[in-house]
């Protein structure tokens, strides 16, 4: 008679979208945290990139980040598939309908709004990242808390990197801040969802930890399995009971 | 600079408080931080960073051969030295990378290390290249 083995937890597993300056730090962090990832993004490596996305150098100029990025993190131990395309939701089923996280790292606004929408109606957990010059920011969603769109309600011009210009370092520090709320997100740990975690200016500033009230009338949050403002909140700390509160800093 | 040194460092010339002046102070500085033997990731992370952003200078105490090639490999306007080049006596302290542990309301979460590698990293490099660059 042979003893049977404890039953293993399934890895999990997420979509990461972006394998530029943010993507490099969230997919090895993701991947070292036992992750399991599939990394999208339509882009070639360029050298206006090297400066901050550590995971290229010179010689994969020309190549495509996502197959690059995803065998770096294979070559580490890790578990990673690219597929070069740019991330849409008509596409979830190649490359995000059985992801347990979403996490945006691209630059484009339409992108982010898309994969938080995509997330908030599948009841999925996600972050979506960004960062400019000396400083980013990074918003943590669960379902049953506030939303992406809750905030920001439309996208909208915003700068990016090619315009604006970033410190390449920036990247590193806001890819690896939200490494770690996607990391205790997925995990369980209901602290952070409903987020926004603001960083203006890395060189002299530490982060500001804004929880979010839903707004009424999100269209996204009118489409979740949990509206949030039914749902009991999940936060842990007993700071928010209530979900219709007004915002809460922590 | 030369035309693919424009390109190469051209997010950190868009920086109003940059510039070409600042990347042309980046490229003739030198940094200098210690790896940690138990846990060098953060300071790794760090000197990849400088090297990769135009440090001219960037000596790591304690990288093995393997870690100063692949630092070079992301530097390639870096020098990456191993060894101090001034005595003990007559460092300049701001060329010290300096690394600030865990954050008290870091967000920690099982199996984070390298997370938090990025943000220590990120962080000392962001603030070293700033003073040299924001001049």
């Amino acid at each position: 008679m042979t003893a049977s083995p404890a039953p293993e937890r399934a890895p999990l597993r997420a979509t990461l979208i972006g394998a530029g300056g943010l993507g490099g730090p969230l997919a090895l962090s993701l991947a070292a945290a036992g992750i399991e990832l599939v990394i999208v993004d339509p882009d070639v490596v360029e050298l206006s990139n090297l400066h901050r996305q550590l995971q290229f150098t010179t010689q994969d100029l020309g190549q495509p980040k996502a197959t690059r990025l995803a065998g770096l993190v294979v070559a580490r131990g890790g578990t990673a598939r690219g597929v070069v395309a740019r991330w849409r939701p008509e596409d979830a089923a190649e490359h995000t309908e059985d992801a347990d996280l979403l996490v945006d790292a691209s630059d484009d606004p339409e992108t982010k709004f898309a994969a938080a929408d995509w997330a908030v109606a599948n009841g999925r957990t996600y972050v979506i990242a960004s960062a400019l010059r000396y400083g980013g920011n990074a918003m943590a969603g669960a379902p049953g808390a506030a939303c992406y769109r809750c905030l920001f309600e439309e996208p909208g011009e915003a700068p990016t990197c090619a315009d604006a210009g970033v410190l390449g370092p920036v990247v590193g520090a806001i890819g690896g801040l939200a490494a770690a709320l996607a990391i205790g997100l997925v995990r369980g740990d209901p602290r952070h969802a409903g987020t926004l975690v603001a960083i203006d200016d890395l060189r002299t500033g530490a982060p500001r930890f804004i929880r979010l009230s839903p707004r009424p009338g999100c269209t996204a949050c009118a489409q979740a399995p949990i509206s949030p403002f039914e749902a009991p909140v999940r936060v842990a700390d007993g700071a928010a009971k209530g979900a219709a509160g007004g915002a809460r800093h922590a | 600079m030369r035309d693919e040194q424009v390109r190469r460092y051209s997010r950190h010339i868009l920086l109003p408080d940059v510039g070409g002046l600042g990347q042309t102070a980046l490229l003739v500085s030198s940094a200098r931080l210690e790896l940690r033997e138990r846990d060098p990731d953060a300071e790794l992370i760090a000197a990849t960073y400088l090297a990769a952003g135009g440090v001219g200078t960037v000596i790591v105490r304690g990288a093995s051969d393997a870690q100063v090639a692949e630092l070079a490999a992301h530097g390639p306007d870096s020098r990456v030295l191993t060894e101090p080049v001034v005595e003990p006596g007559s460092r300049d302290p701001s060329r010290e990378v300096a690394l600030q542990p865990r954050p008290i309301w870091w967000p920690s979460a099982e199996g984070d290390a390298t997370a938090l590698a990025f943000w220590r990293g990120g962080i000392a490099a962001t603030r070293w290249m700033a003073e040299i660059a924001n001049r």
